[in-house]
């Protein structure tokens, strides 16, 4: 006998002795149909993926890359049954397929795949645009409801926002607001409908996607002495820190979270690393920003309210407050463009007599510090 | 009430001796236990004294009409030990003729099932000592079970026999749409022998998840326990064997008390 | 065949459990197959110039095994005894100890693609017990690599205890 010989044997033993699942409660007459739902279980083994389809029949937590339910036990909790997934829970979809012809059943396949294909596809773009999109609008908004005073409204503000990065020829200015889209311009011509502030995104996405775009991070200064990314007028936060001002590029960041209670220290780490905070994103490392940059003056308490992290990396600076975004000069900054000492000190804000953070620096070093780096 | 069975389709890894191991601890922590013997050839009833060719009241009887199982019926065929808290429902040489009429009637896998659903007030803890056999009796214990113990003895052709039993669980899971909680408990380890630290390797190496971390050694006090008709540790209390149970007991039923859950696992 | 496609999934990204404890406010988990039992807390018998990560030792069943002070090995601050205080014992290489825990929590299963690494920042030694990271019920639990809890020399140390 071969191998699936013996477990037909072994699954109709099984049935006779315990009935199958579905009719165990059943009438007479049903008790008369287990095997034909046996058999069809069966073929369905043998044919071709059909995963797609009971994922989309039984609605279960498999994906295509395989993750799947967990189970977390507790005292209380009676465990529930793990499903194995190749075999479809519904058996009424099965019987119902055996009544069609050979050639309607395999064209209903066929079918059924396309569509399903294409729904993902189609799905997977709307969902990364308006991910972006989303990501972008709520960074702004964020910063604009820590500015009070502000009364630019939101739509004017994407516009601002967009229209500086349009401006100038280094489209690494635009990469800040949202990290690499993955749609080209013609995509996101079929997508949602159209709104002012759409209309700057898209234009702005699509700027992006046609032109080289340079790594933000790459640490490169240029040499008039300013880094790649102050070679024309540039946005700037001004922060608060334990007490000091200080200002950081804003097309160097990546998002603005609130600080958590809920950060997890690790142990045995340095005294300014704060532990992983979780975001929809991904789990962010904190870092006490006074603690790193200006240890001797840290008063050992700390009012942090915000985190922001560094574009493109999953470290994040921990920081008292933000306030608005202010466009500046590369004129108005006295630049370090070498430095002994203090290297995450891109320069003086002139005007406001406060320290420029070197992100990308910052975020190079914090990188050269994680042993368990992955690269 | 929790129900265990022992099982594996191998024979002689100690299926018996660990009915009454565990039970006989679960009796000594205050637990109320049945002890349940569906193995035609009976180990689990001679141990405490009874002779499976002529007792006249067995699990036999239930199989002889499985749409009628009363709580009366099932009374009737309970056996009391010597143990205050250890009860007995003993097996019959007559069992090994069910194969044969199983396929007529009908319900004849679920027959345990249907008798324990009666008892569940009258005891905390039911284990079932299952014959080495793949058939009608082994499908009630798989079937009736919350969770199921695999001993596995530690010698070199121990795996091949427990990827046969996992392949038997997997199937039956298949067919029940039912996830069966396994745990694999390795049993006759004698240090002494390369055979048995490379088969423990072995187990751990493939099955380390789904395994009890200790092993049961061999112990001669079993086999004199047994003799006595004495659990093991109610004879032995201290011997390594008895400690080795105690701490699988620990483990499989942490005390109630405890804010420890218990563990489990499944079959895929 | 269906059989063959199950287990496939099951072996590319094995579930693997851990059971979890509570130190110092946070949740740790250590792999399921080294944790022999749990006891609650019982007297631990101090040993005179042990080292400093040694609380003592206790009587199991009649063997003598040696209790870690866990948050000295993870450099935590002492903390306080309670109801809830446990001592899990642990077998790894071969060795089977004790290690005091705030509170043992449930067993959790977890996928080999939901850990994640966590960073090393820092020049304590203790970092290296730290397995990985992984989010299971609205919080991170720290996963321990329990093999790297002490080093040979220590293991040695600990016979002499």
């Amino acid at each position: 006998m071969s191998n699936q010989q013996v477990d037909d044997a072994l699954s109709d033993y099984f049935t006779d002795l315990l009935g199958s699942a579905e009719t165990l409660a059943d009438t007479e007459e049903d008790k008369a149909k287990p095997p034909i739902v046996e058999k069809i279980e069966r073929d369905k083994l043998e044919s071709t993926p059909i995963k797609a389809l009971s994922d989309s029949v039984t609605g279960d937590a498999v994906t295509s890359n395989g993750k799947s339910i967990i189970h977390t036990p507790s005292i209380a909790d009676k465990p529930k049954s793990d499903i194995p997934k190749y075999t479809s829970t519904s058996s009424k979809v099965e019987v119902s397929r055996e009544r069609l012809s050979p050639e309607n059943k395999a064209v209903e396949e066929t079918a059924i795949k396309t569509v399903h294909k294409n729904f993902t596809e189609t799905t997977t773009e709307t969902d990364s645009y308006n991910a972006h999109k989303g990501r972008l609008e709520r960074m702004l908004r964020q910063v604009t409801s820590l500015t009070a005073s502000q009364d630019l409204d939101d739509n004017s503000k994407v516009a601002a926002q967009v229209k500086i990065s349009v401006e100038g020829d280094v489209s690494s200015l635009v990469k800040i607001t949202q990290p690499v889209p993955a749609v080209t311009p013609q995509k996101l011509a079929q997508t949602s409908e159209v709104s002012n502030a759409e209309v700057s995104l898209k234009e702005a996405l699509k700027v992006e996607a046609s032109t080289d775009a340079v790594p933000i991070l790459a640490n490169q200064w240029n040499d008039n002495g300013r880094p790649e990314w102050a070679q024309e007028s540039f946005d700037i936060l001004l922060l608060e820190v334990n007490g000091l001002q200080l200002a950081v590029p804003l097309m160097t960041l990546g998002q603005i979270h609130e600080i958590d209670d809920e950060i997890t220290p690790l142990f045995g780490q340095s005294d300014w690393f704060m532990g992983l905070q979780k975001t929809p994103d991904g789990n962010v490392k904190v870092v006490d920003t006074a603690k790193f940059i200006m240890p001797e003056r840290y008063r050992n308490q700390h009012n942090y309210k915000y985190i922001i992290s560094i574009h493109d990396l999953y470290w994040g600076l921990a920081v008292d407050n933000i306030k608005q975004p202010i466009t500046i000069d590369p004129e108005a900054i006295r630049w370090r463009p070498k430095r002994d000492s203090r290297p995450w000190m891109a320069g003086m804000v002139k005007d406001h007599m406060c320290v420029l953070l070197d992100i990308p620096k910052m975020g190079e070093i914090l990188q050269k510090k994680d042993k368990n780096r992955v690269e | 009430m929790q129900v265990w069975t022992i099982s594996n389709q191998k024979g002689g890894v100690g299926k018996t001796t660990t009915t009454v191991a565990l039970g006989g601890i679960a009796a000594e922590n205050g637990q109320r236990v049945l002890l349940v013997d569906l193995d035609p050839h009976g180990s689990l009833t001679s141990y405490f004294g009874q002779d499976p060719d002529t007792i006249k009241n067995s699990c036999f009887d239930l199989f002889q009409n499985p749409s009628d199982i009363t709580l009366d019926k099932v009374a009737q065929l309970l056996l009391p030990t010597k143990y205050s808290n250890i009860v007995l429902l003993p097996a019959s040489t007559g069992l090994a003729t069910l194969e044969r009429r199983a396929i007529g009637k009908d319900g004849m896998g679920l027959v345990i099932t249907k008798a324990l659903a009666e008892l569940k007030d009258e005891f905390d803890l039911v284990i079932i000592d299952s014959p080495p056999v793949l058939g009608v009796l082994l499908i009630n214990g798989l079937a009736a079970c919350d969770r199921l113990i695999i001993p596995v003895q530690t010698e070199f052709l121990a795996l091949k026999g427990l990827d046969r039993m996992l392949h038997t669980l997997r199937m039956l899971e298949q067919s029940q749409k039912k996830s069966m909680k396994y745990v694999i408990v390795p049993t006759m380890y004698d240090r002494r022998t390369q055979a048995s630290i490379s088969s423990l390797a072995d187990i751990r190496h493939r099955y380390g998840q789904q395994s009890w971390p200790g092993k049961i050694p061999v112990d001669t006090q079993f086999r004199n326990a047994s003799k006595e008709g004495v659990p093991p540790n109610l004879y032995a209390e201290k011997s390594h064997g008895t400690e080795a149970y105690r701490s699988l007991s620990k483990w499989l039923q942490p005390p109630a008390n405890s804010v420890d859950s218990s563990r489990y696992w499944e079959a895929s | 065949m269906a059989n063959n496609s199950a287990q496939k999934t099951t072996s590319d990204d094995p579930v693997l459990q851990w059971v979890t404890f509570r130190l110092a406010g946070e949740t740790y988990g250590i792999n399921v197959m080294q944790v022999q039992e749990v006891l609650r807390y019982t007297e631990i018998a101090p040993v005179p110039g042990a080292p400093g990560y040694v609380l003592g030792i206790i009587n199991l069943r009649g063997n003598v095994v040696t209790v870690i002070d866990t948050r000295n090995r993870f450099g935590l601050e002492s903390g306080e005894m309670t109801d809830n205080t446990r001592i899990v014992i642990i077998e790894t290489e071969g060795h089977v100890i004790g290690v005091l825990v705030d509170s043992v929590a449930e067993v959790v299963y977890l996928r080999q693609s939901e850990v994640e690494n966590a960073p090393n920042v820092g020049n304590d030694e203790s970092a290296k017990f730290i397995q990985g990271v992984c989010h299971k019920n609205d919080e991170l639990l720290i996963l321990i690599e329990l093999n790297k809890l002490l080093t040979d020399t220590e293991w040695a140390e600990l016979e002499e205890v």
